[in-house]
């Protein structure tokens, strides 16, 4: 069977148009939620995940958690002291889960899950709960250390580049006498050119 | 050019082609006047505000949809319906017609970022005039819209939603800044200095509308500190610090050395520890006036054609100065005795630095144009000296040059906030305006609680956020009226 | 059948606890788990490190030792081969004397040599069941 020379061509444009087509429509895939991202200057997930990591790690040496006595943290706020929308919750909430992970720490709830809590205890005194059952009223236990930090940063650009400085620092005190039992910090540097 | 003269050769007497001239002029401004694309969008909004104006949200929005009858699916047209909706109070529509528009605006942004050389746009339409060309937005229009999405999510009491509204405003906002940043930066690459030269060109050019102090102070024409101390309040009633700490701080650093700005973040540690006081933390934003309007100017352009030195008529947008309306000064409520209230973000400010942005490149494409219809005239004048031809070409010039005047003209020209702490329960609210006082009964409850007026031609149009779920006070707002 | 494993941990545990305090000078190398299978830094290295995509580093030594509250801490010496500055990543895997796994998958760390540079990490292990260790290292 012959085929004609323009029937070819017009395969071939037909082919290439084909091709193009894929090659322009967006595909959607997986990926790593561990890899280093660096789309943009801005706070992101490698600076979340490096900061709680590092928190985490350093804070299991201090001497009040090393000891083994499991003692018991509220967790504070992260002043977010930069202008950028940054959710130090977010970076709180990984710590907590880390340390929690390790065994050597235990968590009293906090500021702001208080409301819940009190909720959830005042709806078991109603009379449809079993009595011996319900959550008491008057049996929370306090914390004996509260977890509280800034995370700051600093902004620089010319015209050709940007860069950022975050500094996440963290402290734990001693709710009972004041004292600071530990504190840490961690840097990061990002430049944009 | 006398050489070049074609043989005389006269069918028509000179009276009867004046008549045929002029027969052509008026059948031109006919069609014009008739056709759907050159219609004058400013015309038609003025009608419809003057509605809102005078107590007719209604009507506004019902004649505002019959202008709109073959076009209901402009972006414009949603942002526009949006605001008429929410000043008639209807707000789960409003949101509807918001949500279409910020689908498209969506679509903007991942347009903008598969190819941001496309939405730079600088060669897109070199030779169509702008009006002509699909309205995608300006950039403080597509902030603005998820910012009052966020206030309509308040006046319905969803505070997690206007949470979403509120982060994707800063998130669109960093967008936009991503892009501006590049196609300065590619302007200048191309174009040198050329770019820049800007409006000062033009002959006649009323240059002071948008090259003043008020104007130049702005960082950019796109963040509005209400946004971000929306966002600051929004995250801070969510129980949130740390985000709301940004939004109070951005606030500060776009309108500085506004007390009640700083005052925002220097309380912010005692108010979300203080849980005692039974108070509720108001924040009452007025809205005034509404967002100006860009309209279409003749101004001449000399360019230069191989054919020499011409004059060419083009049209550019103008914004007119505008009377900004009565800025409110003071709030009163319950126990709290005139408040200062802040006007911190001006949006006709905002739509003038926005023009002012986008001159250099209105420039580039209208001299572009106006050479292209320079060489057309010269060669319809040279083949033919009836003149026929030339009139034609100089119709095809008026008619197809028109400026942009597209713009989101029901968006308050000026926002002002003031933040009290007040009993909670019916309170009598007294803002205090340059032109005179409004009093208004409003529900407050709740630790906190958001009361929007707009204020507009001596009406005022309030939303208010209703009781959380549980508390059952009546939701609701009576007018009392002017004093 | 179980009694043998256990056993093997226990001195495992044992041998680990007692060699490897932070004080005084830790033994290179051989403080580490493994190092008895491997017998040299050389072979140790090719067991707990994994290189991806060819990072031109050398690692010069590795030092264990088990904290005070009994978290495995380890300090790797690295060193760029190379006369220009290497940007790479690293993660550490952990897993308990019997081979489980002891945590989730950690997240990279980005970390940039300079040009022949010899640079010491240094990490803590996540828990007192992480006794042992592997490294990823990645251009």
């Amino acid at each position: 069977m012959s085929v004609s020379p323009f029937s070819r061509t017009a395969l071939f444009v037909a082919l290439l148009a084909a091709v193009l087509a894929a090659g322009c429509s967006k595909q959607v895939r997986y990926g790593d939620p561990q890899a280093v991202e660096t789309v943009s200057l801005d706070f992101g997930s490698t600076d979340l995940q490096t900061i709680a990591e590092a928190m985490t790690r350093s804070m299991l040496q201090a001497p009040v958690i090393a000891n083994g006595n499991q003692p018991i943290v509220t967790v504070q706020e992260v002043r977010n002291k930069t202008s950028e929308y940054i959710d130090t919750r977010a970076i709180t909430d990984s710590i907590r889960s880390q340390l929690s992970r390790s065994g050597r720490v235990r968590f009293a709830v906090d500021e702001a899950a208080m409301q819940q809590q009190i909720g959830e205890l005042q709806r078991q005194q109603s009379e449809y709960y079993e009595r011996s059952q319900a959550a008491e009223i008057g049996r929370m236990v306090g914390a004996a250390y509260r977890l509280e930090g800034n995370l700051v940063s600093i902004v620089k650009s010319n015209k050709k580049t940007k860069d950022v400085y975050y500094k996440f620092n963290l402290q734990l005190w001693n709710i009972q006498n004041g004292l600071l039992e530990w504190s840490d910090e961690k840097e990061i540097r990002k430049t944009e050119s | 050019m006398p050489d070049r003269k074609p043989p005389a050769h006269r069918p028509v007497t000179p009276q009867a082609f004046t008549r045929l001239r002029l027969a052509i002029v008026l059948a031109a401004a006919l069609l014009a006047g008739g056709c759907a694309t050159f219609r004058s969008y400013q015309f038609e909004l003025s009608r419809t505000i003057d509605l809102v104006e005078v107590g007719h949200p209604d009507k506004a929005l019902e004649t505002f949809e019959r202008f709109n009858r073959r076009s209901r699916s402009s972006l414009l047209y949603f942002m526009e319906k949006g605001e008429l909706l929410r000043i008639a109070g209807r707000y789960t529509e409003s949101q509807q017609a918001w949500f279409e528009a910020d689908a498209q605006v969506q679509k903007w942004e991942s347009s903008a970022l598969a190819n941001p050389e496309r939405v730079l746009g600088a060669a897109a339409s070199l030779l169509v005039s702008d009006a002509s060309r699909p309205y995608e937005g300006q950039d403080y229009e597509k902030v603005m819209l998820t910012t009052r999405m966020a206030l309509n999510h308040l006046a319905l009491g969803e505070w997690d939603l206007a949470r979403v509204a509120i982060r994707r405003t800063h998130e669109r906002e960093a967008l936009i800044a991503r892009l501006r940043e590049q196609q300065v930066r590619k302007l200048e690459e191309q174009e040198g200095d050329k770019a820049r030269a800007g409006m000062r060109e033009i002959d006649g050019y009323p240059v002071r509308t948008i090259d003043n102090p008020g104007v130049n102070a702005l960082r950019n024409s796109y963040q509005s500190a209400f946004s971000h101390y929306l966002a600051g309040f929004v995250y801070e009633a969510l129980g949130e610090p740390s985000l709301a700490a940004a939004g109070y701080r951005q606030a500060i650093e776009l309108q500085p050395g506004v007390a009640l700005l700083e005052q925002g973040l220097d309380g912010l540690d005692g108010r979300v520890f203080d849980r005692g006081s039974g108070l509720t933390d108001v924040l009452v934003v007025i809205e005034t006036g509404s967002a100006p309007a860009r309209a279409s100017t003749g101004f001449n352009l000399p360019v230069f054609t191989d054919a020499g030195l011409l004059v060419v008529p083009m049209s550019f947008p103008v914004i007119r100065e505008q009377s900004g309306g009565a800025r409110a000064r003071a709030v009163s409520m319950g126990e709290v005795d005139n408040t200062g209230a802040a006007t911190i973000t001006s949006v006709d400010l905002m739509a003038r630095r926005a023009l002012k942005d986008d001159m250099p490149l209105i420039m580039l494409r209208a001299v572009a144009r106006a050479t292209a219809k320079g060489v057309l005239q010269a060669q319809a004048r040279r083949r033919d000296d009836t003149g026929l031809a030339g009139a034609l070409a100089i119709i095809g010039t008026v008619i197809t040059e028109r400026a942009d005047e597209r713009s989101w003209r029901t968006l308050p020209a000026e926002i002002a906030i003031a933040r009290l702490s007040v009993a909670p329960g019916t309170q009598l609210l007294e803002i205090e305006t340059e032109s005179g006082r409004q009093a208004l009964e409003v529900n407050v409850s709740g630790r906190y609680a958001l009361i929007c007026v707009r204020l507009i031609g001596g009406r005022a149009y309030v939303a208010a956020t209703p009781a959380p779920p549980g508390q059952s006070a009546r939701a609701g707002v009576r007018h009392i009226g002017l004093r | 059948m179980m009694k043998y494993p256990t056993a093997v941990v226990a001195i495992l545990f044992v041998a680990l606890a007692a060699g490897c305090t932070s004080k005084g000078p830790v033994p290179p190398s051989e403080s580490c788990p493994g190092f008895q299978e491997a017998g040299s830094t050389k072979q140790l290295v090719r067991k707990k490190v994994q290189f991806l995509g060819d990072p031109e580093v050398d690692i010069r030594e590795m030092r264990c030792v088990v904290t005070e509250a009994g978290l495995l801490r380890i300090d790797i010496d690295l060193e760029n081969d190379k006369r220009r500055n290497q940007q790479m990543e690293y993660r550490f895997f952990w897993y308990e004397p019997n081979g489980m796994s002891a945590a989730p998958d950690e997240a990279w760390k980005p970390l940039i040599l300079y040009a022949d540079e010899r640079r010491t990490i240094s990490t803590l292990a996540p828990n007192v069941k992480a006794q042992d260790f592997s490294m990823v290292i990645k251009r």
